[in-house]
């Protein structure tokens, strides 16, 4: 199990390098974004970079993952089938979905920095959040776009699945950046941080659950 | 200015839905429950009625 | 007809809650208090208007100002509290309580809130929470004082009758807790079936769960939407306005946007069998985010609803046994009534496959 999981994360790797698509068409998208706004507001406030950055994460998550299955569903599907338990392929990608969004976090933040300067005071929470805000992100949205997979225009569906479950996540993980950027005092850090791992502990168990009945259909 | 003191809060001038203790809230409540509930009933009503038609086209 | 017993049930359940809900009495309480502001070391009158209140003149009327929280049923100790001197009646709701206050203050900042008790043989004892602030006079400046401040709260009488509890603004809607309440608990009853049914489907593939999962879910969704529709009509009144941005009415909204979704997948996809199998999974996940969203969020952050920063959320002092004998009731019929629409819609919903069946075949 664990040497398929590898393996099939080193194959999500290499053929990620080899295209390049989704990442170099989530990297445009952040890039754009934050450039448009160094041109629409000049200097942004420490506020207003912390909302940015979780929300261009957020997009950049849904775009990305949201076409997680689009290769496995197709053409290759029932030769993975005979190869592979459905449970490693899933959870290789969300291995490396959790990757990809850590990638694009920093690159983000290294150009929001570069752009706007770095408000960021507690380097390690703000880190350890942006850690637990991509394995969150992950393990929901490659869930959905399992879901999603058979379904007409698929990637329309994962923003409608997606967004009210990931709004409770989103606002935890702004009031935790706001923490780390020390715009607001707080004592409940701990308390959040442990909902965002509650969170991902839910997801994990659902997957676990319902990955393998959702698979077995053809 | 918002003085949340529950005396102060009473003593606002009272109109027709605020009288009596605030009752018609109540009322009001149990009047949309009993409505969506029948809103409820009205649309599988008008599903059964389509498939009674459809029954009775194949007859 | 088979099966009728429970709906019976749910009838009586329901007239049981309308009728209990609306007609047994609130206690007595304090509705109003002129002047808010006394002055210490001097004598003073108030005027106090109760609610739903029995004053009669003859009657032995007693009134205490208490300093600091409300008095705590059962405990024992010293109370800073000073006894009325005199209580005129002067109708069965209006009081003219007359307090000679001390001319020190117990407390050092200058100025004490005080809640006002009042102690009637008919309507029991009753409490207004910081009703009263009193102010040391500047001409009487000097050092804090505990002189004058032993009165002791004690014989107090026992209210009698069935009564539910009177809290300050909730006044009356305080029985929403039977309809408003109640409603969102049996959404959670009837989600989790619709969560199990969909289990059971993806376990056994048999279309009848799918199509009491879906139906289920269809009626708790409709529990939501009156669930949000009364709590913003109860807001109005009690919070000022419909939509505060409170926590929990956001999660809701959440929540019921995660279930509009269920209906939009399936609407989407293309094959029966497809739909089913996919609406059943999501289904068991939106169930696993409801819980979050409507029982732990709420309860970390600020809210306006009980239940809120660590708070229990029912019991103690705002659901007393009365209450419970209402509300828990109130919760099995909206649930079985909840059941009767679903089963109405899955019944529809059989029909429809068999006919189609028919048709095909």
């Amino acid at each position: 199990m664990i040497g398929q999981i590898i393996t099939l994360l080193g194959l999500e790797v290499r053929l990620e390098f080899r295209q390049r698509a989704s990442l170099a068409g989530v990297l445009l998208f952040a890039i754009g974004t934050v450039y448009l706004f160094s041109l629409a507001f000049g200097s942004v406030e420490p506020r207003l970079w912390n909302a940015l950055f979780w929300i261009i994460l957020l997009f950049g998550a849904v775009n990305g993952l949201g076409r997680s299955f689009s290769r496995e569903l197709t053409y290759r599907y029932s030769y993975y089938q005979q190869l592979t338990s459905p449970l490693s392929l899933y959870v290789a990608k969300v291995l490396f979905n959790t990757l990809f969004l850590l990638l694009i976090g920093l690159l983000v933040w290294g150009v929001l920095s570069l752009l706007f300067g770095n408000p960021v005071k507690d380097i390690g929470l703000f880190s350890l959040t942006l850690f637990m805000a991509s394995l969150g992100l992950s393990l929901i949205l490659t869930f959905l776009a399992l879901l999603a997979g058979r379904v007409n225009n698929g990637p329309g569906i994962v923003a409608i699945l997606a967004f009210p479950v990931v709004i409770p996540l989103l606002l935890t993980v702004v009031k935790l950046g706001a923490v780390a950027l020390r715009l607001i005092q707080q004592t409940s850090t701990n308390k959040d941080l442990l909902l965002l791992f509650g969170v991902d502990l839910l997801a994990i168990g659902l997957a676990l659950l319902l990955v393998p009945s959702l698979w077995k259909e053809a | 200015m918002q003085n949340l003191s529950p005396a102060l809060f009473l003593q606002a001038a009272p109109d027709f839905i605020r009288s009596i203790g605030k009752i018609y809230v109540v009322v009001a409540v149990i009047v949309i429950v009993v409505l969506g509930l029948f809103a409820y009933l009205y649309f599988v009503d008008r599903r059964l009625t389509k498939l009674e038609d459809q029954i009775q086209d194949d007859e | 007809m088979k099966g009728l017993w429970w709906k019976v049930l749910a009838l009586l359940l329901m007239l049981y809650v309308v009728l209990a809900g609306l007609l047994i009495p609130l206690k007595s309480g304090i509705q109003s208090v002129e002047p808010m502001q006394l002055t210490a070391g001097q004598q003073q009158t108030i005027r106090v208007e109760g609610y739903n209140t029995h004053f009669e003149s003859g009657e032995e009327i007693r009134a205490w100002l208490r300093l600091g929280s409300p008095r705590v049923e059962g405990k024992e100790g010293r109370d800073t509290a000073i006894l009325s001197n005199s209580v005129k009646v002067i109708g069965v709701q209006d009081l003219s309580i007359s307090f000679q206050v001390p001319a020190y203050l117990p407390t050092s900042d200058g100025a004490a809130r005080a809640s006002l008790i009042i102690d009637n043989p008919k309507d029991g004892a009753f409490v207004l929470p910081e009703a009263i602030i009193l102010k040391q006079s500047e001409a009487l400046a000097g050092p804090p004082s505990p002189q004058g401040w032993s009165s002791q709260i004690e014989n107090l009488s026992a209210s009698s009758g069935i009564t539910f509890p009177f809290r300050g603004l909730l006044a009356e809607t305080i029985r929403n807790q039977y309809f408003h309440v109640s409603l969102w608990f049996s959404l959670m009853i009837l989600m989790l079936a619709a969560a199990v049914y969909a289990a059971r489907f993806l376990i056994s593939g048999r279309s009848e769960f799918d199509r009491r999962s879906e139906a289920l879910t269809k009626v708790g969704l409709a529990f939501g939407m009156l669930g949000l529709f009364t709590g913003m009509v109860w807001a109005n009144f009690t919070w000022g306005k419909p939509w505060s941005g409170d926590v929990k009415q956001n999660m809701t909204a959440i929540a019921l946007l995660i279930y509009l979704a269920y209906f939009v997948l399936r609407a989407s996809v293309a094959s029966d069998q497809q739909a089913s199998r996919i609406g059943a999974a999501y289904n068991i996940f939106a169930f696993a985010m409801l819980i979050p969203l409507l029982y732990i969020i709420p309860r970390m952050r600020a809210s306006l609803h009980p239940g809120a920063g660590g708070n229990p959320g029912f019991g103690g002092e705002d659901l007393d046994s009365t209450m419970r004998m209402v509300f828990y009731p109130g919760i099995i019929g909206f649930t079985l009534v909840g059941l009767w629409l679903a089963q109405l819609s899955w019944r529809t919903a059989r029909l429809k496959h068999k006919i189609q069946e028919r048709l095909l075949g």
